[in-house]
């Protein structure tokens, strides 16, 4: 067991539990970041595959932190990375729970939504453009992720669609 | 999760398949719209005075251009944000 880099795991992502406001894909850049320039667990490319792979598979939005767990220290990082990205956040919106019901009407509540809005926002942009500048493909990967932005704002296509489609656009392009 | 712990294990296998990679990084491309889409969705919804804008811009340009530890620009952002967000709900209500 590598307990170095199952330490490291729980570094990375218990902090990281209490900033995945917006849905997971507000802490990809900075998982991103940790994953590949701080801590070397992974390439660029590899790290691209388990993007790839946590928007296919069925699973909660957060399902990229467990794979990224397992590339960091096998079976057992899978599990310490999913128990350090839930436990924490959950842990603190159950106790958080009942003062948010029962001050809901209060300015400063009212503030702390308002508030995180635009953060929430800039995060989830990040996160995007950061995908974007690590991903292969070059002109292909901005022109398939603007159609795709595109298709989706405008139409009501599935996103599995898209997602195979794009897949299908790399094979053909560049394979 | 063991789902995809089983699917993965099957996927080192094939990932040395430069093709299973060029389709999945086709995928990863797509599914940036999908982020993409949402952000501005939320962006349309966000950018409702001067100062949300400015917080939204910055926390952007902290993470992405300057690679910033997210603990830290949202450590600094979000306590900024709110106390903003707070003057104003203050200032609607008149209190």
């Amino acid at each position: 067991m590598n307990w170095k880099a199952l330490l490291e795991v729980v570094l990375v992502f218990v902090p990281l539990s209490f900033l995945t406001v917006g849905g997971g894909q507000s802490i990809v850049a900075d998982v991103h970041r940790q994953s590949v320039d701080v801590y070397g667990w992974m390439s660029n490319a590899a790290f691209m595959d388990l993007y790839a792979l946590s928007r296919i598979l069925p699973g909660p939005g957060a399902l990229l932190v467990t794979l990224v767990g397992w590339q960091a220290a096998g079976l057992a990082g899978a599990l310490v990375a999913s128990a350090a990205i839930f436990i924490p956040s959950s842990l603190l919106v159950y106790g958080l729970a009942h003062l948010w019901t029962r001050f809901r009407e209060k300015p400063a509540i009212r503030a702390i939504e308002a508030g995180l809005i635009p953060v929430a926002t800039g995060m989830v942009l990040a996160a995007s453009c950061t995908v974007l500048r690590v991903a292969e493909g070059g002109i292909w990967a901005w022109g398939v992720a603007a159609a795709s932005t595109a298709a989706l704002m405008l139409t009501r296509v599935s996103p599995f669609l898209l997602l195979g489609l794009g897949g299908v656009v790399f094979l053909v392009a560049l394979a | 999760m063991m789902v995809a712990v089983a699917v993965l294990v099957g996927f080192s296998a094939a990932a040395k398949s430069h093709h299973v990679h060029v389709a999945l990084a086709g995928v990863a491309a797509a599914a940036v719209g999908l982020s993409l889409q949402m952000g501005l969705r939320a962006a349309r919804r966000a950018t409702q005075s001067v100062a949300a804008i400015a917080i939204m811009v910055m926390t952007f340009v902290g993470i992405f251009f300057l690679r910033l530890p997210l603990l830290w620009v949202v450590g600094t952002m979000a306590p900024l944000s709110i106390g903003l967000a707070y003057l104003r709900v203050r200032a609607r209500e008149g209190t």
